[in-house]
């Protein structure tokens, strides 16, 4: 067995270290709550260049995806959403996914839903992508959250041929 | 493949083959790939060689394996760090203290042991979120709530055992206070339950807390001194009505009775839900984000030295706003909370120029469509809205990639709200971070506020560094006026812990001699709030 001693190995695949951040300090008062959003960092250009890419190399790959999922592995698929994907991500408010996408998309790609699972351009690339390694204040999830099985059948769900 | 510091590579190999053989070879991870999902995403050493991160991971789903691996931990001198869901984000998520330590993921332990409706209590795993417990009530159509904090898919473990608080009832808030009863795997992997667990055929261990004996349990929370893998806690059985009031008071100096007469409310039981203070001259725009001040506001709070009262009771006399909102909440029989708050509203009353605005009654349980509308952790609903702090949204266009607390508690009084506020805009004139021209505290219990503020986390390393810079000014300056924090991420765990410093950090030497005597060998989550093990204590208390 090859080993190295552990030093630290900050392991980034994504390299986002010479972003242009301008720092910000806010405080949460409960009942100010729902006002607490604050500009405090540009998102990654790298980052996004990043995902751009993966969503090209992902769209040969999406028609396989949608070749005739298996009834259990959509139903897999659409419990994995719901336990992990909706609480952020479903239509309606409170919702900081659907708010961040609806935001992202606003006036540059109007045709994009915010909500996740009314997309129908996800590849599965980028639903990988996105689950293991996160973006903005979504942190990655683990196998023990989202194990290789339920993230395949995430795919499936998210990517299966709509009517 | 990674291995931890002082360990030889053979005895790692032979470790993670026993783990392996405890839980099999699926749940033990040692790839890079796999071990990066363990990374703090919001870690303010995010990409630096201090970046405090794991060399494995082992994912038991039960306690005899929990007890197997702390067995091998031992043999071995691994460092082991046990986390519940990992998702305390703002505080550590779910990367080790000490580099190199193995992740003892407990997210499999995810079962709810027992629901009682009669007596409101539950029993869980580490692994068991606020999510799935409400999810678990719904379904079985009980009548409880869960005392939930902000983020829903935390564990109600590793929430209570962080210190966490909630939104609903007073007695309930204190995550750790409304638990009753533990199970601990210890370092050498002997199982102990404490209050009345240790009296075999009891059927009580989710009634009284103490059982006989020295009440043990608060050294298992924020510490290393074992891996908790079973709590008990108390539930709220579903209230019969909620009502919610505010009360408007004029001047800025009308902070000091605010807060006594808040005081006299809650702590003589009128009140029993979360109060929330306000202010819409103080705290509009600035610091809370949403619309900026409109320009006479903007220039009043920008005085260099910050707004003189005077000048902000000049202000809002012209524009007929009260100074400060403080919003209170009711839960109990309808006709019991009409009542309470007819009490409240004769109480604050003798400040003069009081307004009130009451809220609606709500009957309860809320129907689906008020469900929608509610700030739902005040009724026991997860929800994960707090995550739109940093998140884009159309208020923030350049999202961020998570946040650290500073939440100092200072004393519960109106004087210590206005000397919190004069300080901390000295300080982040100091340290050119805008905290604004006032703190406002949050309530979640009953005697002593807490300030919450959020630090962005960033991909910049010279961002991240001046943030670390700030946060480690703003403990030194709390400790100085006698504020200490109540938690905070690993990276400021020595210095908080290091202000606690009373009598030669006697504290912090008794920590010592308890882990030694428990742990000997230093397996479990070396540095967790400052606590060392024996063989890494020279270099880090240094």
């Amino acid at each position: 067995m090859r080993c190295r001693q552990l030093v630290s190995k900050p392991g980034a695949e994504v390299d986002l270290r010479h972003v242009r951040s301008k720092p910000c300090l806010y405080s949460v008062s409960p009942g100010l709550r729902s006002d607490v959003t604050r500009a405090t960092l540009g998102v990654s250009k790298r980052l996004l260049a990043g995902l751009s890419l993966a969503f090209v190399l992902a769209s040969g790959a999406r028609s396989s995806a949608q070749s005739q999922p298996d009834e259990a592995t959509l139903k897999q698929g659409a419990a994995v959403y719901q336990y992990w994907c909706a609480t952020c991500h479903a239509a309606g408010r409170g919702m900081p996914g659907t708010a961040a996408l609806a935001a992202k998309y606003k006036g540059r790609q109007p045709g994009v839903p915010a909500a996740l699972d009314a997309r129908t351009d996800l590849t599965p690339q980028s639903i990988r992508l996105f689950v293991r390694k996160g973006v903005s204040v979504m942190a990655p999830f683990r196998k023990t959250e989202i194990s290789d099985g339920d993230l395949n059948a995430l795919v499936v769900h998210l990517t299966r041929p709509r009517p | 493949m990674r291995i931890p510091p002082g360990v030889r590579e053979r005895d790692f190999a032979a470790a993670l083959r026993e783990f392996e053989a405890v839980v099999g070879k699926e749940w033990v991870f040692t790839s890079d790939e796999d071990l990066d999902l363990y990374r703090d995403a919001y870690s303010p050493l995010f990409g630096e060689p201090e970046e405090r991160i794991a060399s494995g991971a082992v994912a038991p789903d039960r306690v005899e394996q929990v007890q197997a691996i702390a067995r091998v931990a031992n043999k071995y001198k691994i460092p082991i760090y046990p986390i519940s869901t990992g998702r305390n984000l703002g505080y550590g998520g779910s990367a080790p203290n000490y580099s190199g330590s193995v992740v003892l993921d407990l997210k499999r332990m995810n079962r709810i042991l027992d629901v009682s409706e009669r007596n409101a209590s539950c029993l869980v795993e580490p692994g068991v979120s606020y999510f799935d417990l409400c999810r678990h009530i719904e379904e079985k159509g009980l009548k409880v709530w869960v005392d939930v904090p902000d983020p829903g898919w935390g564990s109600l473990i590793g929430n209570a055992l962080d210190h966490g608080g909630g939104y609903t009832m007073a007695l309930y808030r204190n995550h750790f206070d409304a638990h009753c009863g533990m199970e601990v795997v210890l370092a050498n992997g002997d199982l102990v339950r404490t209050g009345m667990g240790a009296l075999p055929g009891a059927e009580t261990w989710q009634q009284f807390k103490y059982g006989v004996g020295p009440s043990i349990d608060g050294i298992f929370s924020q510490s290393n001194f074992g891996i908790v893998t079973k709590m008990g806690f108390w539930l709220l059985p579903e209230p019969d009505a909620y009502l919610s009031g505010t009360v408007n008071v004029p001047r800025y100096g009308d902070i000091v009775p605010l807060v006594d007469i808040l005081t006299y409310i809650e702590n003589a039981g009128v009140s029993n839900g979360m109060p929330m203070l306000g202010s819409q001259v103080l705290a509009g725009g600035g610091i809370l984000g949403g619309p900026p001040p409109e320009p006479e506001l903007a220039a009043l709070l920008a005085t260099p030295g910050g707004p003189r009262p005077e000048d902000i009771d000049a202000y809002g006399q012209r524009k007929s706003i009260p100074c400060w909102n403080l919003s209170l909440r009711f839960y109990g029989p309808a006709k019991a909370i009409e009542a309470q708050w007819e009490h409240t509203r004769e109480k604050f009353s003798s400040i003069p120029g009081a307004t009130f605005q009451p809220g609606p009654l709500i009957k309860l349980p809320l129907t689906p469509e008020q469900r929608e509308r509610v700030h739902k952790p005040e009724f026991g609903i997860p929800s994960l809205e707090m995550f739109s702090i940093g998140a884009r949204s159309e208020l923030n266009p350049t999202p961020t990639n998570g946040h650290m607390w500073f939440s100092p508690i200072i004393p519960r009084t109106g004087e210590a709200v206005s000397e919190a506020s004069r300080v901390f805009r000295q300080a982040s004139q100091e340290l050119g971070i805008p905290i604004g021209a006032t703190v406002i505290p949050t309530m979640y219990w009953l005697r002593a506020f807490v300030l919450i503020v959020a630090l962005p986390i960033t991909r910049n390393i010279e961002t991240n560094k001046k943030n670390r810079a700030a946060m480690s000014r703003l403990i030194q300056i709390s400790a100085e006026h006698g504020w200490g924090e109540y938690r905070t991420p690993p990276a400021f765990q020595d210095a908080v812990m290091g202000a606690y410093s009373f009598n030669n950090n006697a504290l912090l030497r008794l920590h010592e001699t308890i882990k030694d005597a428990l742990d000997p060998n230093g397996i479990i989550s070396a540095g967790r709030y400052g606590i060392w093990p024996k063989h890494l204590r020279g270099a880090r208390r240094s």
